[in-house]
């Protein structure tokens, strides 16, 4: 009961926070120069026909009517439909979403093998070169921008050792595997830069803690102590940043996506902001939060039913 | 004595052997799957082998309605080659017949008749005839972007089913040009008893080629129209691809993933003249890069300021610098080849002297500051304004650079918070669509002596139905604007592209520099 009460005030602030967002992004949407008629008709327009499409796309009438209008399709569930696509905003949400969340798994996927295993070495040559050298790469990982990661990546393994196809995604289980190995990569190495430092702290206190050296006492040594006693208390952090770090990516991997030619939502968000699509990058913007949201959320129920230590109040 | 083990010690040299190779696995995952499943290689290694092609672009295909694709250049290249209107512009800026086969003007000059050609059909099969012809025009009339260009038709008659009459209140001449504009590309009556949304997801027309697959943001497939009236189109599958970053997509091409890349950037020319096997190809194109400034105060409400800014700068050192040589100087703000195909010697030519001079009789001899606002994001532009203000600075005009989007110039040039700023147009195969929009409200000039004369002058030409007459007054009137300097010629860029090996040759389909993918010869 305690639960459910908890879940429905979460779920209020949820929609709060949403429609909080919604109302701050349509502002900022207003105050943005320029405009979707003049983006769609071009340089050589008269203001006639900049006034006329401006009537048909009915952004003549005043801007609280607009978002008046706007927020009761919302309630419907209706996102509007893209100016430039000409289609629901759902539907061209829809066609993207499946390249990103490809992308997003791969993230994930690498990220976790990547952090798991360095993380582990670090925390387990506490001290030594290898932990120093583990120490400093998240440095590398921070500092060195995305799109030049990318770039690099794609001029050695696409260009110079062609292993993989210089962007795109290619057909079939297999084909994505490859193709989206070097995008999954430029942002598998920023993301566990933060990662590797979250986990080896994790492990390190968990095995200096006193059970691990109960179990150790008892004879348990190896990857089963790691797997059993190790890992999963120490991870607990670390699978929160990992979950975060996935919904961010549903809402687009802006200069990935775009470096790699990758079809998918962020490359949406771009070119919807250029052609001032509001429908468009309210959508994207609204889902992506929804997601956080929720996400958010989630975590917080499984940590409750993990970890009987904490409530939900 | 026994060193005591530090917590995790043994452990880690298992880890290291468990998870080392997993990291080699997860690549060699993927590169093993190169005999897969018909990823790009088997794709780009088809189009070298057979007459299939993959074009990579920077900007994706947003839509292929008629309507809607006037803001996307992707848009309208692609849908030509899909559906054709009654007459089309060739390469050369002449118009040949397309749906129609000919046409006349009656005598008082108000009522076009077109002869649909004989025997043509649809993609789908079905007979072009006058009805569909008919509804093309009306559609187009009620398109909320591109609806203006054709309210000057009053009436649409179908007298038999091969024959249209189009009547209009005044005469007209640019009408024909207008009618082989894409908003007019015949489509079949009802949308052939299609939902429109799903007609323009694959729309019929009579091109050479038509819609296979269409995955937004991912590629489009183009194969040939069965029912075709020209020569055989040569490709058996065209494919074109959005890839946004540059770099890219000059990747690709150097993989082979693609064959052509359109609009290579300047800095990236080097690198494929330099490659044995690919080849950069240009066109001519009807796009101008000019300056346009505020003629309302100081210092450019001076003609003389004006001019002397235009006399300062040597344009063959803009195409030069900004676009490698791959383009021409420009006098005016309509590209020559817009003009009917002549490069007419348009501004005013550089000559530092007599700039000097100009500036000396304006009301600033002393020179004066200006802000220059430029879209960072292109360029040649941003090479461009460095030579442009190295040149004014030799006589005494100071430059003060300022690199902003094009939604933020329009900003400030709406709060009228602006001295000058670069503009770009690219002109239709005639070029009294520019002369309409200098004369508007939301024009260039709004409110001049010179605008006026322009207008009027513009729209008696529309009576002149005579061969070259109507270029000869454009021509006319570019030239006194260029002397007057509201606006200031910089350059006009060839179309470029970047060809691969699977690429044999190519053409120019139309005035734009557009490829003829029907006529392209593959190795």
């Amino acid at each position: 009961m305690q639960r459910l009460g908890y879940l429905g005030r979460r779920l209020g602030y949820v929609l709060i926070t949403l429609w909080g967002v919604s109302l701050l992004l349509f502002v900022m949407l207003q105050l943005l120069p320029g405009g979707p008629a003049e983006a769609m008709l071009g340089i050589t327009a008269t203001q006639q026909q900049v006034d006329a499409l401006n009537q048909e796309l009915g952004l003549d009438r005043p801007v609280v009517a607009q978002y008046v209008d706007y927020m009761g399709r919302l309630i419907r569930g209706d996102l509007g439909d893209s100016l430039v696509f000409g289609r629901p905003v759902v539907d061209v949400i829809g066609d993207a979403l499946p390249a990103t969340l490809k992308l997003a798994v791969y993230v994930v996927a690498l990220s976790t093998l990547s952090t798991v295993t360095l993380a582990t070495l670090a925390a387990s040559f506490r001290g030594r070169a290898i932990d120093h050298v583990i120490r400093a790469l998240p440095l590398i990982g921070v500092g060195m921008p995305g799109f030049w990661i990318g770039a690099m990546l794609l001029f050695l393994f696409a260009l110079t050792f062609p292993f993989f196809p210089a962007g795109g995604i290619e057909e079939g289980f297999a084909g994505a595997l490859r193709s989206l190995f070097l995008p999954a990569l430029t942002l598998a190495i920023s993301v566990s830069a933060i990662l590797i430092r979250s986990l080896r702290r994790g492990l390190i206190d968990v095995l200096e803690s006193d059970h691990v050296l109960t179990a150790r006492a008892k004879g348990l040594r190896g990857v089963r102590l790691v797997v059993r006693h190790v890992l999963p208390n120490a991870a607990i952090p670390t699978v929160t940043l990992m979950g975060l770090v996935f919904v961010s990516l549903l809402g687009g991997a802006l200069i990935v996506e775009s470096v790699f030619a990758i079809p998918g939502v962020g490359q949406l968000l771009v070119n919807g902001f250029k052609r001032h699509d509001m429908p468009l990058v309210m959508g994207i913007a609204l889902l992506s939060a929804a997601a956080i949201l929720l996400v958010n959320l989630l975590i917080d129920v499984v940590y409750s039913l993990l970890d009987p230590r904490v409530s939900l109040r | 004595m026994p060193r005591p083990e530090r917590p995790g010690r043994g452990l880690a040299k298992r880890f290291v052997l468990l998870c080392a190779p997993v990291l080699f696995m997860a690549a060699a995952c993927g590169g093993g799957s190169d005999d897969g499943d018909g990823g790009r290689d088997g794709e780009g290694a088809d189009a070298g082998a057979g007459s299939e092609l993959v074009v990579a672009r920077a900007r994706d295909l947003e839509s292929l309605n008629a309507d809607a694709i006037t803001a996307s250049r992707e848009g309208w290249e692609t849908y030509e080659l899909i559906a054709q209107p009654l007459y089309m512009g060739n390469s050369e800026g002449d118009l040949v017949p397309g749906v129609a086969s000919e046409y006349t003007v009656s005598d008082d000059q108000l009522s076009w008749t077109f002869t649909i050609r004989d025997g043509i059909t649809f993609s789908n099969g079905a007979p072009v005839t006058s009805a569909d012809v008919a509804f093309t025009i009306e559609n187009a009339q009620e398109g909320p972007l591109q609806g203006a260009l054709y309210q000057a038709i009053t009436s649409i008659e179908t007298p038999d089913e091969n024959t249209i009459v189009l009547s209009t209140d005044e005469p007209n001449s640019g009408l024909i040009w207008d009618l082989a504009a894409y908003p007019v590309a015949v489509i079949p009556e009802d949308f052939a008893g299609m939902d429109p949304e799903e007609f323009w997801r694959t729309p019929i027309g009579t091109g050479p080629y038509m819609v296979e697959t269409w995955s937004q943001g991912v590629e489009v497939v183009l194969v040939p129209n069965p029912h075709y009236w020209g020569d055989e189109p040569a490709l058996d599958r065209l494919t074109f691809r959005p890839v946004p970053d540059e770099n890219t997509r000059m990747l690709q091409l150097r993989n082979g993933d693609v064959d052509i890349v359109e609009d290579p950037a300047y800095a990236q020319l080097t690198t494929i003249e330099a490659d044995g096997t690919l080849d950069v190809v240009e066109f001519p194109n009807p796009t101008a890069i000019f300056v346009t400034v505020d003629t309302t105060k100081p210092p450019f409400d001076d003609v003389h300021a004006r001019r002397a800014v235009s006399l300062a700068i040597d344009r063959d050192a803009l195409v030069e610098a900004g676009l490698r040589g791959y383009g021409q100087p420009a006098g005016s703000f309509i590209a020559a080849s817009a003009m009917g195909g002549h490069e007419p010697e348009f501004g005013l030519a550089f000559d530092p002297a007599e700039a000097a001079a100009e500036l000396a009789r304006s009301a600033t001899p002393d020179g004066f500051t200006f802000e220059l606002m430029y879209d960072p994001a292109v360029s040649s532009v941003t090479a461009a304004v460095q030579v442009v203000q190295a040149n004014l600075a030799d006589v005494g005009i100071t430059v003060e650079l300022n690199g902003l989007d094009r939604d933020a110039q329009q900003a400030k040039r709406d709060a009228g918070d602006w001295d000058a700023t670069i503009a770009t147009i690219i002109s239709g195969s005639d070029a009294g669509g520019i002369f309409q929009y200098y004369g508007s409200t939301n024009g260039f000039y709004s409110g001049s002596q010179l605008m006026s004369e322009v207008e009027s002058e513009w729209q008696a030409s529309n009576s002149d139905f005579s061969d070259g007459g109507r270029l000869e007054t454009y021509r006319d009137l570019v030239t006194r604007i260029a002397e007057d300097a509201p606006q200031i010629g910089l350059y006009s860029p060839t179309r470029l592209y970047g060809t691969g090996p699977a690429v044999g040759s190519v053409a120019p389909r139309n005035p734009t520099g557009a490829i003829d993918y029907a006529a392209v010869v593959v190795n």
